[in-house]
């Protein structure tokens, strides 16, 4: 158990955190995952966790703080841009705006691109998120344009938005 | 393969394009693909921007990496572990669940002075006015592991709703299963 933790916590962690934008709240929903995965056991731990972990995050983003917390938390990525290196801005900058295309992205086309960049199978993928394995591809092509294309626009305000007082 | 008719030819998709990059493409189709991709422009060009595509979402998505202290966290892990198994047997969970279960308990114990004996009685359905046991129902084709069941006795004014775990995997309640919650059900 201890070496599926090792194997499989960094990525549920890096999985919840560019699902939600938090954190903390990353760590803590996997440790739940990880409680539930040990009190049931399942054939296929890393698929339950990621279930787990879906419905968790479901359950986290139904409560009316939601929106208000992953705004405060953009927010206060824009305010945390200290004097700092050159390089240091720059991903702060690039992360605020994947967090921010990441966000106009629907709930599905969000989850479908984490799971694609934690390297599940087309078939894994498709029964988290309740799809046939072969549509898989087609929506991944579109969720990826999508994806930059807000990315992009966001990219061009970047300026604008992030002149300094 | 001609791109001169290209409207008239069969040419992978984008999705499918995807699903060649990513590997889930039967070796067959893999082979056909690849070599229509060089023989025809236009999808060699399809071909090369679902790479980039792919690539640069990868590397932006990769910005976002907080780093796992996984030594800390583990032990963590542990230390709910060990007190999730100093947890209570199912009877008295029961009891000590809280306001709901001291409820259940005062309301329960007047009738039936041993849990365990209603544990046991518990099992029967049609032993009491309502149970409907909600066990592992399948959802996103998972199942998943709690159960609830309503409760009501003779009796007892407010029916309850209790919420467990199943332990044991017999897809009931049964002695060996936990009680997470129990809650009033509040009658309109």
């Amino acid at each position: 158990m201890q070496r599926l933790f090792e194997q499989d916590y960094p990525s549920l962690v890096r999985f919840l955190y560019r699902r939600l934008g938090d954190r903390d709240q990353a760590e803590d929903l996997a440790q739940e995952a990880f409680i539930r995965l040990l009190e049931r056991q399942p054939r296929n731990p890393r698929a339950y966790l990621f279930t787990t972990a879906l419905n968790l995050v479901r359950d986290a983003m139904r409560g009316e703080t939601r929106r208000t917390r992953h705004l405060q938390v953009l927010a206060a990525e824009d305010h945390e841009v200290e004097p700092s290196p050159e390089n240091e801005l720059l991903r702060s900058e690039t992360a605020a705006g994947v967090r921010a295309a990441l966000a106009q992205l629907s709930e599905r086309d969000h989850t479908l691109l984490l799971l694609w960049e934690e390297g599940f199978p087309y078939k894994e993928i498709a029964d988290l998120i309740g799809v046939s394995p072969t549509s898989v591809g087609p929506l991944l092509a579109r969720a990826q344009k999508r994806f930059l294309k807000h990315y992009d626009y966001a990219g061009q305000e970047l300026p604008r938005a992030n002149a300094s007082d | 393969m001609r791109d001169r008719n290209f409207r008239e030819q069969t040419h992978p998709t984008e999705g499918e394009w995807r699903a060649y990059l990513d590997g889930e493409m039967p070796a067959l189709a893999r082979l056909r693909l690849r070599h229509h991709a060089a023989g025809c422009a236009p999808c060699g060009e399809r071909l090369a921007n679902a790479q980039a595509a792919g690539e640069r979402t990868s590397r932006l998505l990769g910005v976002l990496s907080p780093t796992a202290d996984v030594v800390d966290s583990w032990e963590r892990l542990t230390v709910v572990m060990r007190r999730a198994r100093r947890r209570p047997s199912a009877a008295s969970a029961f009891m000590a669940g809280g306001l709901s279960a001291a409820v259940l308990a005062a309301s329960v114990l007047v009738l039936h002075p041993a849990p365990t004996r209603l544990l046991g009685r518990l099992h029967g359905v049609g032993t009491f006015t309502n149970v409907v046991d909600a066990c592992c129902s399948t959802s996103d084709a998972v199942t998943s592991p709690e159960g609830v069941f309503t409760l009501e006795l003779p009796g007892m004014g407010t029916p309850l709703r209790v919420r467990y775990v199943d332990a044991d995997g017999s897809g009931t309640f049964s002695t060996g299963d936990v009680v997470r919650a129990v809650s009033e059900i509040r009658q309109r």
